[in-house]
């Protein structure tokens, strides 16, 4: 078996291989220019793993929350790759995706602006046990017994690959179908009469 | 020579587009979301809802335009994608797809400009002839761009504001008489007169347009009439702005055509689909002895074939992309970048 998985939802890029007990990974801070590097780092991952994407049987994908753009980067390019491959797809929540490599249950902010942040608590069994845009130190409060990372200052989180794998090696999920979590409203008004006199 | 199949994708505004285009002229199929319904509610296209809907598609439409096509990803000779100018977040999306087939398919990738896409329309039904003028009138684009031969390109004149299709929006939500403008003040000008004085935005010798102005005659009339207690009538007053910009698109083109030196005049654009635009025209070309060329209405709106139709001459002339090219929000049309 040999898997892709790929985050660029939020602020690291992971780009990581497995091929049996072998795992290639490849960390970054996710900066402005994503779109530009990140073809450059699958084709390093593919490169140093010495393995061609048409080898890959399935895809593990972070479909937010986090950056809305950051979001639809990683989720067009695994669906696009998974579509072509015929190969199954799934759509792992940024949280789990870091929470994966702690062993207990934690609540894993993404700060954005303002106090408020997109703010996950889940169990160590990978498992939601609360989500929500709102303001950290609210949701903190709710919580207050519960291990606290905040990602933004994290300088090199470790990242639990096999743990998500075995976790979520019967999900999958529909290529054409699978929805972004972007968790925040968008907040835009619709027009309404008033509006136009 | 070898047949080439290009597939294009365009998702650079409000359409999510994927088609399949054989030789550069010859469309095998095509695939066209309208997400209209999605923004109707807020009287133009919101850029994040447009990003979201085209990411929400995407994947489908391909699947679409290969079933329809009857082809596989391996008959694929290219794939040709707008990288600009447009909506950055709705662009990268259909980038990244691009990139990825391009990227597992081991074919080349090229990038197109989405008005020399609109310009490529017109070859999806017949060749065009050179050296040639066009008018590309849409919700974002208004230029002139004479071109000496295939795949050259020089702008000689362009809205220095609003792009047309946005000026009709606007007014229509000023008139309130909903989303897409275009077509309904179209269809209201036709019942309406000449009754409004309204000025002829930026009418001198360049070949630029301005559209903001003659939006602010029509806000301030509205507001005069309402403090006089007078109701607008809306037909007559669609008719004037209509009258107004078409006016002026065509003079200015005419014009631009006698100093050039050329006889044929291609109208493309999302605006192109405006009946009265495109019988103005007419007439003029035939007053003038100019042979005018313009696309049906489904190919003048924002579509993929029209991007492999020019992505095919883009791909001779060996334009591919580097895998650091990145999608742009505003870029110039010219044979340089081109």
């Amino acid at each position: 078996m040999k898997i892709l998985f790929l985050d660029t939802a939020s602020f690291f890029v992971n780009i990581a291989i497995i091929d049996g007990d072998k795992i290639i990974h490849h960390q970054e801070k996710n900066d402005h220019k994503l779109s530009e590097r990140i073809f450059f780092m699958l084709e390093k991952v593919f490169a140093d793993a010495n393995i061609k994407p048409i080898m890959i049987d399935k895809i593990y994908v972070t479909n937010g929350p986090g950056s809305f753009t950051g979001i639809r980067v990683g989720l067009s390019i695994a669906k696009t790759f998974a579509w072509q491959q015929q190969i199954p797809i799934c759509a792992l929540s940024t949280f789990a995706f870091y929470a994966s490599g702690y062993q207990k249950d934690l609540i894993i902010s993404l700060p954005d602006k303002n106090g408020w942040g997109y703010m996950g608590y889940y169990g160590s069994d990978l498992a939601k046990k609360a989500e929500e845009y709102t303001k950290i130190e609210d949701f903190l409060g709710k919580y207050p017994q519960v291990k606290h990372v905040n990602l933004q200052a994290e300088k090199e989180p470790s990242i639990d690959f096999y743990k998500m794998q075995k976790i979520f090696a019967e999900k999958e999920d529909k290529v054409h179908a699978i929805a972004p979590n972007y968790l925040k409203n968008l907040g835009y008004q619709k027009m309404t009469g008033d509006q136009n006199e | 020579m070898n047949d080439k199949y290009i597939l294009a994708l365009e998702t650079s505004c409000d359409e999510t587009s994927v088609a399949i285009v054989k030789n550069g002229y010859q469309e095998i199929a095509s695939v066209i979301m309208s997400q209209v319904n999605e923004h109707e509610a807020y009287g133009g296209v919101v850029p994040e809802i447009a990003s979201r809907t085209h990411e929400k598609n995407i994947t489908w439409a391909l699947e679409k335009v290969l079933t329809d096509a009857n082809l596989r990803l391996k008959d694929i000779d290219a794939i040709a994608v707008t990288y600009g100018p447009g909506l950055i977040g709705s662009l990268l999306v259909g980038l990244m797809v691009a990139k990825t087939l391009a990227w597992l398919n081991d074919i080349p990738l090229v990038p197109v400009h989405h008005i020399a896409g609109h310009i490529y329309a017109s070859n999806l039904e017949t060749k065009m002839p050179f050296p040639l003028m066009a008018l590309v009138v849409s919700g974002g684009h208004t230029e002139l761009i004479y071109m000496k031969e295939d795949y050259s390109f020089e702008k000689i004149g362009g809205t220095l504001d609003d792009a047309v299709g946005e000026a009709y929006d606007k007014v229509a939500r000023l008139l309130d008489l909903g989303y897409p403008g275009g077509p309904i003040i179209d269809q209201r000008a036709q019942k309406g007169d000449d009754n409004y004085d309204l000025p002829y935005p930026l009418d001198d010798d360049s070949f630029n347009f301005s559209f903001s102005g003659l939006k602010s005659a029509v806000t301030n009339l509205i507001h005069n009439e309402k403090q006089r207690g007078n109701t607008i009538n809306k037909d007559d007053l669609a008719h004037s702005f209509q009258k107004r910009i078409i006016d002026v698109l065509a003079k200015k083109t005419i014009k631009a055509m006698q100093i050039y030196q050329v006889n044929n005049l291609v109208l493309v654009g999302g605006v192109a689909a405006n009946s009265s635009l495109r019988e103005e025209l007419k007439n003029r070309c035939q007053n003038e002895g100019f042979h005018f060329i313009v696309p049906k209405v489904i190919n003048c709106t924002d579509n993929a074939a029209m991007i492999a139709a020019a992505g095919y001459f883009a791909l001779q002339l060996n334009h591919c992309f580097d895998e650091k090219m990145v999608a742009k929000s505003v870029c110039e049309l010219t044979s340089e970048n081109e």
